[in-house]
């Protein structure tokens, strides 16, 4: 742990005069369409903004460190705090790298599988209704916000029905859903919500609006080249001309068993991400209604591994354990005992595993030294590799698209900074 | 429209061998653990290799996805580098690792991939690893004058041993003595 002398920050006042007489503007972090604690300094001639350069780190929490000093089911309850605005998208990743990592990806049934895929494309929504909201918003369309988050509040309602929290979700468990596996009557509320959400209405308030379309045709073009380069993935990727989408390309879960398009769109604008989402929106909603129907079949069929060295105790059929007689079965209470004070432990290794998060590829690469506690994790958040772009997507254009830009790549500062 | 192709279009086995017959002479070694294809090399042939996988027409490793590192003390060389690399037109994947020791630099890859602009001033700000020809090596998530670098294995994260006072900075962000716990009078 070597101390090391670098030069030392100096706070910059709003507005202050470079070395080379030009006019450095500070935007953030307190400010409402940086979307979080993002701050930025751009360095404008006039209306244009000639350089740019983005100050984060503000809501860094080492999110890594503290999951590499905890047990792998601990280190879940972390990841909720990441991207917060899809919380169950980050727990997925969490659970399938190190699903990965202990060998038992092939184990999970696949009601567990239906019932991530649900939560999952739930939360794709959830995230990209937060998105569209506070990105139309940003530019001038006040009604969507409302009717955005009031959507979003009845996905809150269906996270909460279904595991009992609304933001911090917690949802899965490695080896399954744990308990969470469909409390009754939650996926008939979930398909009431497929049948009823109704993206249309975004649609025609927007995508028409030719107050919209001035604002984002155009502006801030990233090409495909360039997209590849800054690793740009998710819906940014898919909006400068790139068909890849890891549902698709680099198949988990079972999204090979059901039915949905990629959308693409060649552009490259703003215009073009926000086609990208708004389409993701119908493709989800008709995924909820394929998964609810798959679930519902397999109702009755377990949604937990039957590995009783992984899944604790929330099995029955694993450990013997039932809810009337907590303390009757003794080997039950001893295999309880060792996973909670143990955990799992995975083989020595490494193993990368990358999701399809609302934002882009989000990974996890966890290396095991054989015990029950990550040696190390990486978080490889696609909020912060696409706000990577963010120079390049302002840079010789006006100060006013700054804020279609940013809102563009959609970023969530919890994810930027770990 | 760029297409990603739907399925692999190598098994690992031919990933191995079209990556040994193009830059074997670099490689230390290859593995395949848990379906994803390894190969280790040294850092002084880094960017000779990873540009050769991203120019070559067969592989096309276009995407630099993550650069993350892992430190062992007790290893001779301490830091190991983990570069994951994708490829999308052909859909593939693969992990590349070298090594380096304490004090010691690595070549950058920013000149290739974009992308490791910020990756790499993330693996400095975290591990004190110093990247040799990168534009803007300074750090990005912990404040400038930070002195410690927390993913490495020493950096406790309670107890007494914790640096309370490396967060009392003062406005301008310097480090200031930890007068936190005192009595003030």
């Amino acid at each position: 742990m070597a101390a090391e002398t670098s030069p030392k920050r100096v706070v910059q006042p709003e507005i202050s005069e470079a070395e080379d007489g030009r006019m450095i503007l500070n935007i953030g972090p307190q400010h409402p369409s940086t979307h979080g604690v993002l701050r930025v300094l751009a360095k404008v001639a006039g209306e244009t903004i000639e350089e740019a350069e983005c100050d984060i780190g503000y809501l860094h929490r080492g999110v890594e460190k503290l999951i590499e000093t905890k047990r792998y089911y601990q280190g879940m309850t972390y990841t909720d705090r990441t991207d917060y605005t899809a919380a169950p998208a980050n727990n997925l990743g969490y659970i399938l790298a190190v699903e990965k990592l202990l060998g038992i990806e092939n184990e999970i049934p696949d009601r567990a599988h239906y019932l991530r895929m649900i939560v999952m494309e739930l939360a794709r929504i959830y995230g990209h209704l937060i998105w569209i909201g506070t990105h139309a918003l940003d530019m001038g369309a006040m009604s969507m916000f409302l009717y955005a988050f009031r959507e979003r509040e009845k996905i809150s309602g269906l996270f909460e029905e279904g595991c009992g929290a609304r933001l911090t979700t917690n949802f899965f468990r490695v080896g399954g859903v744990g308990r969470h596996d469909d409390p009754p009557g939650w996926l008939e509320h979930v398909q009431e919500f497929a049948e009823t959400f109704t993206v249309e209405e975004f649609d025609t308030l927007l995508t028409d609006n030719e107050l919209y379309k001035s604002r984002t045709k155009g502006v801030g073009i990233i090409s495909t080249e360039d997209a590849i380069s800054i690793g740009l993935t998710g819906p940014s990727l898919r909006g400068s001309g790139v068909e890849w989408d890891l549902r698709r390309h680099r198949p988990y879960a079972r999204y090979n068993e059901i039915d949905y398009k990629i959308p693409v769109f060649t552009e490259g604008d703003v215009y073009a991400r926000y086609m990208v989402r708004l389409n993701e929106l119908y493709q989800s909603r008709s995924m909820i209604a394929q998964c609810v129907e798959r679930a519902r079949d397999l109702r009755g069929e377990p949604a937990n591994a039957n590995l009783a060295d992984v899944v604790w105790p929330e099995i029955e059929r694993v450990s013997g354990w039932q809810p009337d007689k907590r303390s009757g079965d003794m080997e039950a209470m001893i295999n309880h005992f060792k996973l909670v004070i143990e955990g799992y432990k995975p083989p020595a290794g490494d193993a990368y595993f990358g999701v399809e998060s609302p934002k882009g590829e989000l990974g996890f690469y966890f290396v095991s030294d054989g015990s029950g506690i990550p040696y190390r994790c990486h978080i490889r958040s696609p909020s912060f590799v696409n706000l990577s772009s963010l120079k390049q997507l302002v840079e010789g254009g006006l100060m006013a698209d700054l804020v279609a830009c940013i809102g563009s790549i959609d970023i969530v500062l919890g994810e930027v900074d770990r | 429209m760029l297409k990603g192709a739907l399925k692999p279009l190598l098994s690992n086995q031919q990933l191995i061998e079209q990556i040994e017959s193009i830059v074997g002479s670099k490689l230390d070694s290859t593995a395949e653990y848990l379906g994803d294809v390894t190969i280790m090399i040294r850092p002084d042939s880094l960017c000779e290799v990873l540009q050769s996988l991203r120019d070559d027409k067969s592989l096309q490793f276009e995407m630099l996805v993550s650069i993350t590192a892992v430190h062992w003390p007790d290893r001779k060389d301490e830091f190991e580098l983990v570069y994951h690399l994708r490829s999308i037109v052909n859909n593939l994947f693969v992990v590349i690792k070298t090594q380096t020791g304490l004090g010691e630099a690595i070549p950058t890859t920013a000149h290739l991939f974009k992308t490791a602009d910020w990756q790499e001033r993330e693996v400095f700000d975290m591990f004190g690893i110093r990247f040799d020809g990168h534009p803007n090596l300074k750090r990005i998530l912990l404040p400038e004058g930070y002195p410690w670098f927390p993913l490495r294995k020493g950096f406790p994260i309670e107890g007494p041993d914790f640096p309370i006072d490396a967060y009392q900075t003062d406005a301008a962000g310097l480090v200031q003595p930890d007068d936190f716990w005192k009595d003030s009078t």
